[in-house]
Parts: C-alpha cells; sequence; structure tokens
C-alpha cells in the first residue's frame, strides 16, 4: 500500500460564538411566534457545519429558511386538520393515523434526501440515492408488519390445531380473539407476545438494514459511499448494551436491597426519613448514569464500527474514534452544565458534543478528496422534499 | 486590499491556492501568479456570515472563492453594494454581547409578562366559559380519588348533619344567581379540621371542623368561602393555567428535551403557591361580601379562624392543614373583625 496521509477533521466552533447565535435564534423565534425558527434552523446548521472542516475546507449547509418554512408550514396544517377531523368523525381519525404511519418510510426517505442534498464539501454536493421501496422495507415492512404477521400466523395455526378453530373463519378470527379474550388467552399471549419479542429480537438486524441502507446509497458528487457491515457486530454491540445497562442498575438495586433489609430490622423514624432521601438520590444517580453510560457506550460502539468500515469511492477510508468514557463524560457534564445555568449552556453543550463527535473522525488519502464533481440535477430541490425535514422524524442514523 | 483562500471551478472539489485583489470597485482573482478572473465588485454574490466560518465569493459562472477572513470580506460585501440588509442587521446582533444580553433579558421580562399577566387573564376568561358538564365529570372524578385517598365517612351524628344541612340550604337560597348546584358532603380525615370545594359545587367539610365550630353561623362562614372557590372558578382557572403552562414549554423547548421536565414542573409549582394567595383573598372577599349582604355578622368567621389556628398549633403534624397554601390567618381575621366593626358595630 502507498503511504498515504490520514487527517483529522477538525470542529472550529466556540461555545461564546454559538451562545450568541442561539440566543439571537431564540429571541426572534418567539417574536416572530416561531416563523424565524425556520431561519434559527438553518443558521444553526450553518454555523455547526461551516466550522467543521478538512484540511482547511469547512462543510456547508445550504437549505433555503423559506422552503423549511413551507414544509413545516404544510405539516401544521396537516396536524390541525388531523385533530380537528380526528374529533368530528374518530374513524376517520384512525383512517389518518394509518395513513399516517405508513407514510412514515416516505418522510424518512424525503428527509434523508434532502439533508444529503443541502449538505456540500469543497464545492460538491452530497446525495442520497436509495430507492423508497427499501425505505418501505426497513422501516415498516421487516421492523413492525413481518413480526406480526408470523405471530400471526403462528397465533392462529395453534388455535386451529389446539383449539378446533375453523379454518374458513380466518377473516374472522382477530375480532374473535379481540372479542372473547378471556377464551382465546393463549391466542392473544402468541399474538401480542410472539410480535413483542420477535420485534426485540430483530433490533439489531433493523439498526444494521438502515445504516447499510444509508452508507450504501450515499454519494459525495460521483463518489458513492459503500458500507460492509455484519449483522453479528451489531448483535454484539446491543447485547454489551443491555449488559452495561443491566448493571449499572443492578449493583446499586444490590446495596439499596440490603440497606431496605437492614432499615426493616431498626424501626428508627428519623433514621429511616434520612434513608429514604438517600436512596432516591441514589435512584436518580443509577438512571442517569444507565442512560448515560449506556447511550455512550451504544453510540461509541457502533459509529466506530460502522465508520471504520465505510469508504468512500473505494479509495477513501473513514475512521472513528470514539471513547466510551469520555463520550459518557460529555453526556453527564453537559447535563449539570444545562440543571446549573437553566438551559443558558445549552450552546455550550452542542459544541462540546459536536467537537468530540467530529474530531474523532480521520479521513485517510485524503488528497483524493479533490478528484469529484457535483452531479448537476441534484441541486434542484424536488417538490415537498422540505416537508420531510419538518416532522422531524428519526431515521435512525446519526451522521 | 488582498485575501489568502481558494478557489473552485463550478461544480468541482478540486481547490488551488489564490489570492482575491480588490482595488476600489475592481477585482481580480490570482491563482498561481497569474490572473484568471477580473471584473467588478458588483457582479459578485457573497455568502452570508455566520460566526466565523468560511466565506465564499461566487462569481457569475458558478466557480467559488473560499476564505476564512470573515473582517476583510465584509468589507467587499458592503462596497459591492448586494449587501442584504436583514443579514447584515442578523450579522450584527449575532456578534455582540451586548444584544445577547438585551435578549436574555426581554425573554426573562416576556417570560414574566406571559406568568403573571397574559395566564391569569386567559385562565380566567377561558374558565368561565368551560361547559358546566365538564366540571361535573371533573369534580365527580376527583370526589371518587379524594373518597379513596384521604377521606373516610364522616362519624357525626344525623342530628348534627341535619342541622347544618338546613342552615346550609337556607345559606343557598339566600344567595343571588346560583349558577352551580351546591351540595354539602360530610367526611372525616384523620383528625384534620378542613373543608374542600369542587368545581361543580360540591362542599366537603370535616368532622373536625364541625366540632370546633361554636354555632352554624362560623360553619356557614368557611361555607361561604369555600362557596367563593367554586364562584370564582379558582380550580378551573388553576387547571387551565398550568396546562398552558405545559404545552407553551413544551412547544418553545422543542429540542431542549433534557430540561423539559424540570422545567415544566418548576413554574407550575411557583405558580400554584402565587395563585393560591390570591385566590384565597377573592374567595374571602366574596365570604364577607355575602356576610355583609345576608346581614352575618364576620365575627364568626374570625372566631373559627382562631379556633383552628389553636387546633393546628396543638395538634402538631396533621396530614394536610387547612393553613397550608392560606395567607397569614392573623390576617384574614383582622379583616374580617374591620368589616364586623364597620357594620355591626363593637361587641
Amino acid at each position: 500500500m502507498p503511504d498515504k496521509k490520514t487527517v483529522d477533521i477538525v470542529f472550529n466552533g466556540k461555545g461564546s460564538e454559538y451562545f450568541k447565535i442561539w440566543i439571537v435564534n431564540l429571541f426572534l423565534s418567539i417574536l416572530t411566534l416561531g416563523i424565524y425558527s425556520a431561519w434559527a434552523k438553518v443558521r444553526t446548521k450553518r454555523y455547526l457545519y461551516g466550522s467543521t472542516s478538512i484540511e482547511g475546507s469547512a462543510f456547508e449547509y445550504h437549505a433555503s429558511p423559506i422552503a423549511i418554512l413551507k414544509g413545516r408550514l404544510i405539516a401544521f396544517a396537516l396536524l390541525i386538520m388531523y385533530s380537528v377531523l380526528g374529533q368530528l368523525f374518530p374513524l376517520f381519525g384512525i383512517f389518518l393515523l394509518i395513513l399516517l404511519i405508513a407514510s412514515i418510510p416516505w418522510i424518512v426517505w424525503r428527509s434523508l434526501k434532502f439533508n444529503a442534498r443541502m449538505t456540500s464539501h469543497r464545492n460538491v454536493h452530497f446525495s442520497f440515492n436509495g430507492l423508497l421501496k427499501k425505505s418501505y422495507l426497513y422501516y415498516l415492512v421487516i421492523p413492525y408488519i413481518f413480526p406480526l404477521l408470523i405471530s400471526l400466523i403462528v397465533s392462529f395455526t395453534y388455535s386451529v390445531v389446539i383449539n378446533g378453530y375453523q379454518i374458513e373463519y380466518f377473516y374472522n378470527y382477530l375480532s374473535d380473539i379481540y372479542k372473547f379474550s378471556d377464551h382465546y388467552f393463549y391466542e392473544t399471549l402468541i399474538l401480542v407476545g410472539g410480535s413483542v419479542s420477535i420485534y426485540i429480537l430483530m433490533i439489531p438486524y433493523v439498526q444494521k438494514l438502515k445504516m447499510s441502507f444509508y452508507f450504501n446509497n450515499i454519494s459525495f458528487g460521483q463518489g458513492k459511499f459503500s458500507s460492509n457491515l455484519l449483522v453479528s457486530k451489531f448483535y454484539l454491540i446491543d447485547i454489551l448494551t443491555f449488559l452495561v445497562t443491566a448493571a449499572v442498575i443492578l449493583f446499586p438495586s444490590l446495596i439499596a436491597y440490603g440497606f431496605l433489609l437492614l432499615s426493616a430490622e431498626n424501626n428508627n423514624d428519623n433514621i429511616n426519613e434520612i434513608f429514604f432521601s438517600l436512596l432516591f438520590i441514589l435512584f436518580y444517580v443509577v438512571m442517569l448514569t444507565s442512560i448515560f453510560l449506556s447511550t455512550a457506550f451504544f453510540t461509541s460502539k457502533i459509529r466506530n464500527y460502522v465508520y471504520s468500515n465505510t469508504e468512500l469511492n473505494e479509495n477513501i477510508g473513514i475512521n472513528s474514534n470514539l471513547n466510551t468514557w469520555k463520550l459518557f463524560w460529555i453526556y453527564l457534564s453537559n447535563f449539570f452544565l444545562m440543571i446549573f445555568t437553566l438551559g443558558l449552556a445549552y450552546p455550550l453543550t452542542i459544541i462540546r458534543k459536536t467537537k468530540y463527535m467530529a474530531e474523532t473522525v480521520s479521513i485517510s488519502n485524503a488528497e483524493a478528496l479533490s478528484l469529484f464533481v457535483s452531479e448537476q440535477e441534484q441541486q434542484n430541490s424536488a417538490l415537498g422534499e422540505e416537508i420531510g425535514e419538518a416532522f422531524d422524524v428519526g431515521s435512525g442514523i446519526e451522521f | 486590499m488582498t485575501l489568502e483562500g481558494y478557489f473552485y471551478e463550478p461544480g468541482k472539489s478540486h481547490r488551488s491556492l489564490a489570492r482575491f485583489n480588490v482595488d476600489g470597485i475592481k477585482y481580480d482573482l490570482i491563482v498561481s501568479e497569474e490572473s484568471i478572473k477580473a471584473g467588478v465588485i458588483s457582479d459578485l454574490s457573497f455568502s452570508e456570515r455566520i460566526g466565523n466560518t468560511p466565506r465564499k465569493v461566487i462569481f457569475q459562472d458558478g466557480s467559488v472563492f473560499e476564505t476564512q477572513n470573515n473582517n476583510q470580506i465584509d468589507k467587499v460585501v458592503s462596497k459591492s453594494g448586494n449587501e442584504n440588509l436583514i443579514s447584515r442587521l442578523l450579522q450584527v446582533i449575532e456578534n455582540k454581547w451586548r444584544w445577547a444580553i438585551t435578549s436574555i433579558a426581554f425573554l426573562i421580562l416576556l417570560g414574566y409578562f406571559i406568568i403573571s399577566v397574559i395566564l391569569p387573564w386567559a385562565g380566567r376568561e377561558l374558565a368561565y366559559i368551560v361547559p358546566n358538564k365538564v366540571n361535573e365529570t371533573i369534580s365527580s372524578g376527583a370526589m371518587g380519588l379524594l373518597d379513596e385517598q384521604w377521606f373516610d365517612k364522616s362519624e357525626l351524628s344525623d342530628d348534627k348533619k341535619n342541622e347544618i344541612q338546613e342552615s346550609f340550604s337556607d345559606l343557598i337560597n339566600a344567595l343571588p344567581n346560583n349558577e352551580f348546584n351546591y351540595k354539602l358532603n360530610f367526611r372525616s380525615m384523620n383528625g384534620a379540621a378542613n373543608a374542600f370545594s369542587l368545581p361543580d359545587g360540591q362542599i366537603i367539610i370535616t368532622d373536625e371542623l364541625v366540632r370546633l365550630s361554636e354555632n352554624p353561623k362560623q360553619i356557614n362562614a368557611i361555607l361561604l368561602h369555600e362557596i367563593g372557590h367554586t364562584h370564582n372558578r379558582h380550580v378551573m382557572q388553576q387547571m387551565i393555567r398550568s396546562s398552558m403552562i405545559s404545552v407553551a414549554i413544551s412547544m418553545a423547548t422543542s429540542d431542549l428535551s433534557a430540561l423539559e421536565d424540570l422545567i415544566v414542573v418548576l413554574p407550575v409549582f411557583l405558580i400554584k403557591s402565587g395563585y393560591s394567595q390570591d385566590a384565597e383573598n377573592e374567595a374571602d372577599k366574596y365570604m364577607l361580601d355575602q356576610m355583609v349582604r345576608l346581614q352575618i355578622n364576620p365575627i364568626h368567621f374570625a372566631n373559627i379562624m382562631q379556633k383552628i389556628t389553636q387546633d393546628e398549633s396543638n395538634s402538631g403534624s396533621n396530614v394536610l392543614k387547612y393553613f397550608a397554601s392560606h395567607p397569614e390567618p392573623s390576617m384574614r381575621v383582622k379583616k374580617a373583625l374591620k368589616i364586623s366593626n364597620e357594620f355591626f358595630g363593637e361587641i
């Protein structure tokens, strides 16, 4: 292998600088009853993107505030329509809810396209070319419809074989077990318990599918990203995350249980009062620690794994070197910064987190970044693409 | 003036070190000692300044010059005449600490104004619009919960109850425009002397309070105070205000989710204790007005108040104290005595 230059991503954002932008954004958003929030969002993103650079060339965010405002207004109108119609015609409300759930993959797909297209580096735009039907597969069919369908089939088969349910009444099966849930106890258990357990067991697999979907369909100019991810790695990371969380919760709980046994023995009211306030504090600390530690663990492991197995144009490598404890410290200290400043430190917490997340990424063979060309048709945003942005649905991918 | 930076051809990621010279209204761009572009600056467009992030000069053919030198570029932009006034204004206020501090001060003032003026006003207006059906639904739910959690059956004798009920219905009949169907309920609450009113006109009085009272007029004084709460829709006002705060905060801080719970709980708590004082004073005012109108001497209120105060200082830690959220009792006694003197003369 020839000697390739590896460079770190640099983040130049400053808490004090971002604070001024943030507070003015907040002020104007309130003053204009939320209309300015579209401009606020664009300015925030432009600041954070513009502060992130590779070898002196920064990223850039291009979305126009008007487009974002338009998307938000449409989303707002839909929401009003949903709540008014849902109140007047409850049945129609359910129909609209199903419609909303069915459109989530479309919304995710739209927002992935929008955000990629609105991002550029060195004068060249990113783009996302994933197919809509894949989005439906990964965001609706595999995580939700598949577990439901499997457990429905198993539950129905059980009913037919064990309980002698007539096969030809298949169309009434769901309403029957809903109406006579006492009689069809095991059928209901299989249906509900089955779909929930299949859903949970498939979480790592679905995470892998979503990450692969994103990192194999995003392009930088004419150059394509490709990502080779193993599902076994996701299962490993998820199980370890679960164990970390369990350990953080279990250990102090055991201590608390021991104290509880002790306090049951001596019936002193004063000691009990102190003890219970201590227990309450302990509970709070454990809850925070487990949330922050498991999030830090999961984020760093997944991000390191996914980035390190992703490359651009088959010659530019990406590497991420997040450390669980450092990330945990940032989460924890950010939380206390927020508490002690009544939220005023919010910009500082964002800068600290973004800086650490950005500066642990490095790019190998960075010279090759000069060989890309924007694809012309990408520049024009398709109609309605900004709606995806407005709904702010989690895509399960943090970039 | 000369600016250092990178030059990009349209849509290409290849960059070359470049110098951008501006002389008056003319510019030229130099890449590897060779002038590749020249013209007048009014033909150029410029990206907006945000913090100290890199700026772009965009040429008419779509090629780009990128530089970190924000201050110099600002001068070029203002000279070019292509300056967007709004973005210039934003750039100024985003850069100055005094504007940031002004924003903070304004936000605090606005928050104070909303909490102390807008919300009470809206709560008052809306509380009178709420249909009675809602009041009834809430009250029956609350009554069920109270019976489950706090109350036991009254242990008063039927004679005593009938006596109080009779004087209560006389009182109700004497009140002007009854929009509510007032009803009196007897309960016991672990020996605590207390009285409650629900938004639909149900009033609860505890055995201990009946026992402390020396005559039905004292009980009527307390009941008039409770009717004052219902009459002025205090519970509904408080509920509307709390829910409006929660909704407003979750809307405004949609990206502050970590703090959300804390922020939501805090003002609700603060307002609750601030609001109750006003509500109690308003209910007292209603009571005293009606007492004067019905020729009941407010001295009875002063007397029962003193009884309750003594009782609470004797019994120590009761579960719910009548005065927990009430204004200083001696102030209320004084007010009642003053009115008693004015209208009924010295006793």
